[in-house]
C-alpha cells in the first residue's frame, strides 16, 4: 500500500478468530498442535541464569541474596541495546551474569565471557561508575512463552521493593494506532508507559516522553517486566519506540543490527526517570558507538538480509 | 497468583464469576469490558499467569495499565469479572485449565459464566437462535424466561469457540463451582461490536441484572477505539 494511499489504515494481517482445540477434537487432555513434538519442545523450554563468582559471593553475602541494586535498565532488542551501550553503559561495566533462554539449566554451558552477538545470551551488568544501577541486554529475541520466567529470573536477584525499573524496546511503527492516516505518521515514535507505583510517587512529574495513547499496547518481554511491576507496586517505565519494520526485533535466531538513527529515538528518554538518576551520556561517545556498530553481524558489509 | 494479597481463598464464596473466552471476533472479551463499564465495577486485582500473551496498555477505563488477566468487582451485585486481554500461550493451554479451574475454586465462586462466541457456520439451522447456552447439574436452566437461545449440548464441539468449551465442561464436572454456565454468540468476523452488545444483554438477562446490559450513550472503553480500523480520509467518497 501506498504511503501517501487515501485508504485507512491497513488492519493487522492475523485473524482475531480462534479456530482453537474444539476443532481437533481436543478435550482439556495432552496439548496437541501441528507439530507435536516441536509443541512438546517447546513446552520444555526453559530460561537460565548463571552468575559471576562475584554475583554469587555478593549473593551470599546479604541477608536477603539480592544483589545491590535500586535502579535496573532493560533494553529488548538490538536497538535499545545498542542504545543503552552507547549512552549508558562505560567501557569496564562488570558482567554479573547472563540469561539464556532455550536450554535447560545443566546445558547452560556458555561462559560469561562469551559476548559475540552470534549467541542469544542476554547479559546482566553492573556499571563501574554507578554500582547501583544494573542494565540488562535482551538482544536476542524472548519468546512469548519465556517472558514469564525471565522475567521471574531477573528480578528473583534484585530487592524489588526498592527498584526502579527502566525497559526499553521497539515495535513497527506500522503497528502503531492512531486516528490520524498513516501515510501522516513519521516515525519513529517514542512513548511511554509507567506503573501505578511510579505515577504515584511523583517520578513522572514533567517527563518529556508522551504517554502511550490506546488502544496501543506494549508486547512481549517490555510487557511482561511492566505487568509484572504493576502487580508488585514497583515504580516502572517502559519507553517503545515504534521504528520501521527491518529495526525491530527479527525472528528467533535472526539478530539485526541497530540503526543509529532509531536508536536516536530514545534519546528524550534520557531525561525522564529512572534513566535521568542514571547520569546518561549524550551525545554518546562516537567510538565507542563505532564499536558497538563494528561488532553487529552483517555490519561489515555482509547483509543480515540475503535478498534486499 | 492474584497480585491483591487481600483477595484470600473464599473471598468470593457468593459472587458470580464472569469469564470470557477468547473467540470469534472477540465477542466474549468485548461483552466483558461492556459488563464492566455498565456495570461500573472497580479493578481488584491481576491475575498473574505463565500460560497468558503478555501484553500490557493505557487502562481501557481511564486508571492503571492494564495487563492480560485483570479483575474486576461489584460488590453490590456479587459480580467478578475475570477479564482476560490476551489469548492462551498455545503450549499452555492444558496449564490454562489447570490455572483457571483453581483459581475459581480458591475463590470459593458459587457460579461460573463463560462468554464466548463461535463461527455462525456451526449452528445447527440457520434459523436456531443466534445464543447458545449450556448450564452444569448445579445451574441446568441458565436462560430467564423470555430470552430465545439454542440448547447445548455439554459434549458439543463448538468451533471457534476457544478454551470455553473445555473449561466448561471441566466446571460442570467439579463440585467446586455449584453451577457453571456458557453463553455462546454464533457471529462470523468482522465489526463485532453489536455481537458483544448482544451477549452483554444475554448475560445480564442470565445474572438477573439488567444495569449490567449496555447502556446506550455510555463511552465506550478506550481498548475499543480504532478497534476496526480508522476512519477513511474524508473526501475519498
Amino acid at each position: 500500500m501506498a504511503a501517501d494511499s487515501p485508504f485507512p489504515k491497513r488492519l493487522p494481517e492475523f485473524s482475531r478468530a480462534v479456530d482453537d482445540s474444539e476443532d481437533s477434537d481436543w478435550d482439556g487432555g495432552e496439548d496437541q498442535g501441528g507439530d507435536s513434538g516441536r509443541l512438546k519442545a517447546s513446552d520444555a523450554r526453559s530460561c537460565a541464569m548463571r552468575l559471576s563468582p562475584a554475583a554469587r559471593q555478593e549473593l551470599a553475602a546479604g541477608d536477603q541474596r539480592v544483589l545491590d541494586c535500586s535502579t535496573l535498565l532493560v533494553g529488548v532488542g538490538p536497538t535499545a541495546c545498542g542504545f543503552l551501550t552507547a549512552c549508558v553503559l562505560g567501557d569496564d561495566a562488570e558482567i554479573l551474569g547472563l540469561i539464556s533462554c532455550g536450554f535447560p539449566e545443566a546445558g547452560l554451558a556458555n561462559s560469561l565471557g562469551q559476548t559475540a552477538l552470534g549467541d542469544f545470551n542476554c547479559f546482566l551488568y553492573r556499571l563501574k561508575c554507578n554500582p547501583q544501577v544494573l542494565v540488562c541486554h535482551a538482544a536476542a529475541p524472548v519468546p512469548p512463552a519465556d517472558c514469564h520466567e525471565f522475567a521471574e529470573l531477573l528480578l528473583s536477584v534484585l530487592d524489588v521493593e526498592s527498584l526502579d525499573l527502566a525497559v526499553l524496546g521497539t515495535q513497527p511503527l506500522t503497528s502503531f494506532q492512531s486516528a490520524e492516516p498513516a501515510s501522516s505518521l513519521v516515525g519513529p515514535l517514542l512513548r511511554c508507559l509507567r506503573s501505578s507505583a511510579m505515577l504515584g510517587q511523583g517520578k513522572a512529574a514533567g517527563d518529556a516522553v508522551q504517554q502511550l495513547e490506546p488502544p496501543n499496547l506494549l508486547t512481549g518481554l517490555p510487557a511482561q517486566l511492566l505487568s509484572v511491576c504493576q502487580m508488585r507496586r514497583v515504580p516502572a517505565a517502559a519507553f517503545v519506540a515504534f521504528v520501521a519494520e527491518a529495526d525491530c526485533d527479527g525472528e528467533p535466531h535472526r539478530l539485526l543490527p541497530p540503526d543509529p538513527a532509531a536508536m536516536a529515538a530514545f534519546r528524550p528518554a534520557l531525561a525522564c526517570q529512572p534513566l535521568r538518576y542514571c547520569r546518561p551520556a549524550w551525545p554518546p561517545n562516537s567510538d565507542r558507538v563505532m564499536r558497538l556498530l563494528c561488532r553487529q553481524p552483517g555490519a561489515n558489509g555482509s547483509s543480515a538480509y540475503l535478498y534486499t | 497468583v492474584l497480585s491483591d494479597k487481600s483477595i484470600g481463598p473464599g473471598k468470593w464464596s457468593d459472587y458470580t464469576c464472569v469469564l470470557p473466552s477468547v473467540s470469534v471476533g472477540n465477542v466474549g472479551q468485548l461483552a466483558a469490558d461492556l459488563i464492566i463499564s455498565s456495570g461500573r465495577l472497580y479493578s481488584v486485582g491481576y491475575w498473574h499467569s505463565a500460560s497468558l500473551t503478555p501484553v500490557c496498555g493505557p487502562g481501557p477505563f481511564g486508571g492503571p495499565p492494564c495487563t492480560a488477566a485483570e479483575l474486576w468487582e461489584s460488590e453490590q451485585r456479587r459480580i467478578v469479572v475475570l477479564q482476560l486481554r490476551s489469548p492462551v500461550l498455545a503450549c499452555r493451554r492444558r496449564r490454562f485449565l489447570d490455572e483457571a479451574c483453581n483459581l475459581i475454586a480458591e475463590c470459593g465462586f458459587a457460579r461460573v459464566l463463560l462468554l464466548a462466541s463461535a463461527w455462525d457456520s456451526s449452528r445447527r439451522e440457520p434459523s436456531c437462535p443466534s445464543l447458545g447456552l449450556a448450564g452444569s447439574p448445579g445451574w441446568p436452566n441458565p436462560a430467564p424466561e423470555g430470552l430465545e437461545f439454542e440448547p447445548l449440548e455439554p459434549e458439543r464441539r463448538l468451533s471457534g469457540v476457544g478454551l470455553a468449551g473445555p473449561l466448561f465442561r471441566r466446571l460442570a464436572a467439579d463440585s467446586r463451582p455449584t453451577g457453571t454456565a456458557l453463553a455462546c454468540l454464533f457471529c462470523s468476523e468482522g465489526d463485532n461490536s453489536g455481537h458483544a452488545g448482544q451477549l452483554a444483554e444475554a448475560a445480564a438477562a442470565i445474572l438477573g441484572q439488567p444495569g449490567l446490559a449496555p447502556v446506550p450513550g455510555r463511552p465506550l472503553p478506550s481498548s475499543w477505539r480504532l478497534l476496526y480500523g480508522s476512519r477513511p480520509v474524508e473526501g475519498l467518497y
